[in-house]
Parts: structure tokens; sequence; C-alpha cells
């Protein structure tokens, strides 16, 4: 029954946002750009809204499927006890990733390689400061030798070490 | 055509293009070896070098890793009953049987030598098949093009998940993604949100990394290892001092299998969607049909290993075949190889050969190359990848985080890019939670613009008339073929898919 409750609101959101795209059409297409040349036949809102059709057509059908069709119960089911937990721990490795965007604007890109892998490390049980502290201190260098220096890349320095 | 395949081959005898393959080798193998790492992951992250590099260098070296993966994937499959990557599945039957029996070293040579069969040989068929191909697809045209597309979307979707419905739904989602920027006939903007960085539409690097590597590390750190229990088990050094070697006779008792499975391989490499993992399935049952002793089979054969692995890997030089002469990728890593060529400026077609003949052959001299590189440093890593093998992941995730954030910038200088990245890495983790297949996905997103131009040139060309598909034999053939093949496999599923 899990499955089945999870299913039937994965395939809801799916179809309320194919049909939000498609509503907003309209106003995310533009008809056509001035001096462009019209084409005619395939307008440039066909192909993208053909496709979320699709998608919120096909999501249908599998509601169909799970509330007149049903499937075969399973025995034992049960949620995953550890899902919460593990749902947790993904998004703070999330929140360490988001945070390291905003951080090389602020910092730089080399420092960012210091900073995101440990504080992955100690998020993943790493205790040892002498492991991370030589694990982070490879990577930018590795980062820099690599990128900045091998392949001629501007990484950015952020705005706090910008020359 | 000859001359090109010579001149192909001397472009690529550099010491660059040599170290290269070399290290994409060796990276490959540690890769494969390590149970949870996969090939896919590792081609995605190192993808934005070949930006930097000549394709005649960048492209082998993606390739390199890609048999370097499929190989040392075989390494924990014959040692510790767990594939490394899912192309060694079919080689756990007889491989670990063999270790238990103390013939560990036997199995692992063997996957070697034939992986280096397989895949060589198959290198050479697609070298010199390859041309031939090339000139047939010179006679196809848009409409036909639209129904080869057309057929070989409804392959992957059907083809590459447990359930049709959720296959279908990500190819019509990577569809969609594809129209995101300008649209390729009238060059008006959709779906861009006003935001300027995705007029010329998403780019396709920073979301391979992120539904590829990206996702890898939201997936590991739901769960959280200590330490790598099993490595210990393994210390293959061991096995080389004390276990005897593979002998000449046992290895000529296997050729027969190791030849007729790289037929096979090759043959499946051919068509869209299937891929190493059925290849070597296949393989393996047809070499256990044909074999004076199946009974030996599932206990410890040695030409059951011969067969999954040189099966396996035949599918890598061939799937090239359908991806260089037509430009349709038949899985993930060929999607990621046609990124590689066109961001060098390379657009797989019928006309690449014309225009970039020698370049071509070039690459797929490096790919037959790097089968030397793969025997030679395979043999020796043999020894002292177990060692490699005892790095826990929990250090090494963090570590594919940064790269990936370097990675996703370094192509466009972009932070943009990085956030896109991060943002499909939560989409590839999301739809690899819901069961939903990324390689449809990926695959209709990068031919998603061949597609829609194909078919406004095709009504262009009629006139706005949708029977131009019916009036060319070829796209008929295909568009025929379409409902077939997709009733056909719907029908093969188990039920409840």
């Amino acid at each position: 029954m899990y499955e089945e409750k999870r299913e039937i609101i994965l395939h809801g959101m799916v179809i309320a946002s194919s049909i939000a795209l498609i509503v907003l059409a309209p106003l995310l297409v533009a008809k056509s750009f001035k001096g462009t040349a019209e084409v005619p036949y395939l307008l440039p809102q066909s192909f993208p809204i053909f496709s979320l059709a699709m998608i919120a057509l096909i999501s249908a059908w599998s509601l169909f499927r799970i509330f007149f069709i049903g499937k075969k119960p399973v025995e034992n089911e049960r949620a995953d006890p550890l899902q919460k937990k593990s749902m947790l721990r993904v998004l703070v490795t999330l929140i360490i990733l988001v945070l390291g965007w905003f951080v090389i604007q602020v910092i730089g890109m080399i420092a960012t390689t210091v900073l995101v892998p440990a504080a992955l490390l100690i998020h993943f049980g790493v205790k040892d400061w002498k492991t991370i502290l030589v694990l982070c201190g490879l990577m930018a260098l590795f980062t820099y030798i690599f990128f900045q220096v091998g392949l001629k890349i501007p990484l950015p320095e952020g705005f706090l070490f910008y020359r | 055509m000859l001359s090109d395949i010579l001149t192909g081959m001397t472009m690529c005898l550099r010491l660059d293009v040599f170290g290269m393959l070399g290290v994409g080798v060796i990276l490959g193998v540690i890769i494969g070896a390590l149970p949870g790492l996969t090939a896919i992951m590792a081609v995605a992250i190192l993808l934005p070098i070949t930006f930097f590099i000549s394709p005649l260098v960048g492209i082998p070296f993606l390739v390199a890793i890609t048999k370097g993966a499929i190989f040392g994937g075989s390494i924990p499959a014959i040692l510790i009953n767990t594939p490394g990557t899912g192309a060694a599945a079919a080689t756990t039957f007889d491989g670990y049987p063999l270790a238990q029996k103390g013939k560990a070293r036997k199995a692992l040579e063997m996957a070697l030598y034939a992986s280096v069969i397989g895949d060589g040989l198959s290198d050479l068929i697609t070298i010199f098949g390859i041309g031939l191909l090339a000139k047939l697809a010179m006679l196809v045209g848009s409409p036909e093009y639209f129904a080869i597309v057309l057929w070989s979307f409804s392959l992957i979707a059907v083809l590459t998940g447990e359930s049709i419905g959720k296959g279908i739904i990500s190819a019509f989602f990577g569809l969609f993604l594809s129209t995101i920027g300008m649209d390729p006939l009238s060059g008006t903007p959709r779906y861009t949100f006003g935001i300027l960085d995705l007029h010329a539409g998403l780019p396709d690097i920073p979301m391979i990394i992120g539904l590829f590597a990206i996702s890898e590390i939201f997936r590991h750190s739901e769960i959280i290892e200590k330490g790598a229990a099993k490595a210990n088990e393994w210390v293959s050094k061991e096995i080389f001092k004390t276990e005897k070697p593979l002998t000449l006779k046992e290895f000529k008792e296997c050729l027969r299998t190791i030849l007729r499975s790289t037929l096979i391989g090759t043959g499946i490499g051919n068509i869209p969607a299937i891929g190493q993992v059925p290849s070597a399935f296949i393989c393996y049952s047809v070499a256990k049909a044909n074999s004076k002793h199946p009974e030996e089979f599932g206990k410890g054969s040695l030409e059951g290993v011969a067969a999954a692995e040189s099966g396996n890997n035949a599918v890598n030089g061939s799937s090239l075949m359908p991806l260089l002469t037509f430009g349709i990728p038949g899985d993930v890593i060929a999607a990621i190889l046609l990124s590689a060529f066109m961001v060098n400026g390379l657009r797989p077609g019928p006309n690449l050969f014309d225009t970039q003949g020698p370049m071509v052959y070039g690459i797929l001299w490096g790919l037959f190359i790097s089968n030397i590189f793969l025997l030679a440093l395979g043999y020796f890593l043999l020894r002292y990848v177990a060692l490699i093998a005892r790095i826990p992941k929990f250090l090494i995730f963090p570590l594919v985080a940064a790269l990936c954030f370097t990675g996703a910038y370094s192509v466009n200088n972009s932070l943009f890019d990085v956030l896109l990245a991060l943002v499909f890495g939560l989409i590839g983790y999301a739809m690899d939670k819901f069961k939903f297949p990324l390689a449809p996905l990926l695959i209709t997103f990068i031919l998603g613009p061949l597609f829609e131009e194909t078919l406004g040139q095709s009504l262009m060309m009629s006139d706005g008339s949708l029977l131009i598909f019916l009036q060319r034999p070829v796209s008929l053939i295909f568009l025929i073929l379409t409902p077939i093949t997709l009733i056909y496999l719907v029908k093969k599923m188990p039920k409840g898919a």
C-alpha cells in the first residue's frame, strides 16, 4: 500500500506540473522574434507541448492502472524504517553542496574545493582531522595544478580574494 | 576510405595519445574494481577535459576509461562475487566458483584475455566496417532520419528501465528539456523563464555531471558504510604468488567461445539500447548451449568467464557504429561520447566521414590501441588493484563532489552551470528513487534537436503533409518497425512492468 500511495502522489505531481507548463506555454514560448522567418507546419510551441502532453497522458494511464486494474498486493510490504533518517542525510548533503555553490562566489573555487569535501567528509563520519586536511589539501592542489595551470581555466577567485 | 584508415592510424601514433590511453585504462580498471563507482560516473566527471585537448586524445581517453572499467568490474566479480559494474554480473556465475576452487588467478587472466580479444576484434570490425555503413547513411534524408530516431527512442524508452511507462515518461521528459532554449527552426526562445543563460539551451555537460555523478553522491550519502570490510578478504597479490597461471591449453579450449561471443557482442553493439549487460548474458547462454561441458557452467567454468567477458567488451567498439554514422547513441556512454564529439566541433552523422575522415579513424585506432594498454597494464594492475579497492567510498565521494564543481564550471566558465549540475543531480537522484531510468532522458535530450529539425525539414519538403514518411521506403520500414518492436517488447516484458 505504501508503494501504491507513493506512486499515486508521484504521478499526480507529474500530471499537475505537465499541465501547468502546457497552460503557461503562451507566456513561456515566444511566437516569433522580429525579423525571424515564420516556419510553417511546426510551430515553436508544438514540440514542447506535445512532449508535456505525452508525459501527462502516460502518467494518467499509470494512475488508471493503479485505480482500476490494480497491482498484486506485496506481502509484508512496509516503509523502510531508515528512510526518514537517510532522507535527512541527503538533505544535509544537498545543503552542503548548495552552500558550496554560494561560497564559490565569496572565497573562490580553490578554497571551495577544500571546504566542500571537508564538510562532506565530516558529514560522512570521518573524525580524523589529519585525513581530512591531507585529502582536502591534495584536492585543492590537484584542482589548481590540473585546471588552472594545466588546462588554463580561469577559476573564480571570489570577491574576498579578487585582485 | 583505405587512405583515411591509414592516415588515421599514423595520426594517433603519438606520445600524448599513448600517455592518455594509459592513464585512462588505469583509471578505468581502478574505478571498475571499486563496487559502487561506475564507468558512467567517471566518464561524466572527466568529460569536460576533452574540451581542452585534441579530440584525438580526449575521446579515446574517455573510451579507455570505459574499457578499463568494464574489465575492472570483473575483478570483484571473480574475487568477492560482487560485480564492480553491471556488465560483469554474468562473470560472477563462474568467476566466483573458480575463485572458491583456488583458481582465481586463472579466472582473472581469462577475463583479461577475453576482454582484450573481444574488444580488440570488435574495434577492428568497426574500423573496417564503419565506412560502408557511413556510405549507406549518406542515402538517408530528413524523413528517414526522423523515422530511425523515432525507432531508437522507442527501443531506448522500453528497454532501459523496470517499468515501460516510466521509461517513456523519462524519454519525453528528455525531449521536453531539449526544447528549452532557441527553437532550431524559427530561433524563438522557449521555456527560458527569462534566464539569458538558457537561451542557448540547457548545457549537456553540467547536465551529465549532475545526472550521473552528483546524484551518486546523494545516493551514497543515504547509507554511509564504515570501512571496506570485504577488501581485506581478497588481496590478489597473494593469489599471484600462490596460484597457478592460465595455461595455453586452457586458453585454446576457450578461443572458439571467445570468437563466437565477440561476433555476437559486436552485432548487439549496433542495436540501440541493448548494451553490455544483456550481451554478456546472451553470450553466456549461447556458450553454455554450444559447450562440450555445459554441466560445468555455473560451477566454475573458464568458458563461462570467457563468454561473459568477451561478450560485454565486444559491445564497446561496435556501439560507435550507429553513433558515428547516424549520430544515434545506443547507450549512456555513447550519448556522453556524442557530447564529447560535439564539443570538439565534430558532428557525428553521414557527413563526418567526408569532412573529418582521418580524424575519426584516428580516434577509432586510438580505441584499438587502448586494448594493448589494457592487456599490459591490466595484467600488472590485477596484482595491486585490491589495495586500491580498500579505500572506503566515504573518502572518495567528497572528492568527487569537488571534481563535479570544477568540471561543471570549466566548460563555459559559468557558475550557472554548476548550479544546473546541482539541480540535475537532485533530479537524477529523485528519478532513481522513483525508478525512472536516466538513459532515455539523456539520449532523447541529446537527440531532441535533431529529431525536431528532421521533422520540421520533412514537413517543409512535403508542404506540411505527413504522408512523406509513408512515401519513402526506409522511413516507412522504420515507422512500421516502431510499433511492431514496441508490441513485441511489451509482450516479452514480465507482468507488472
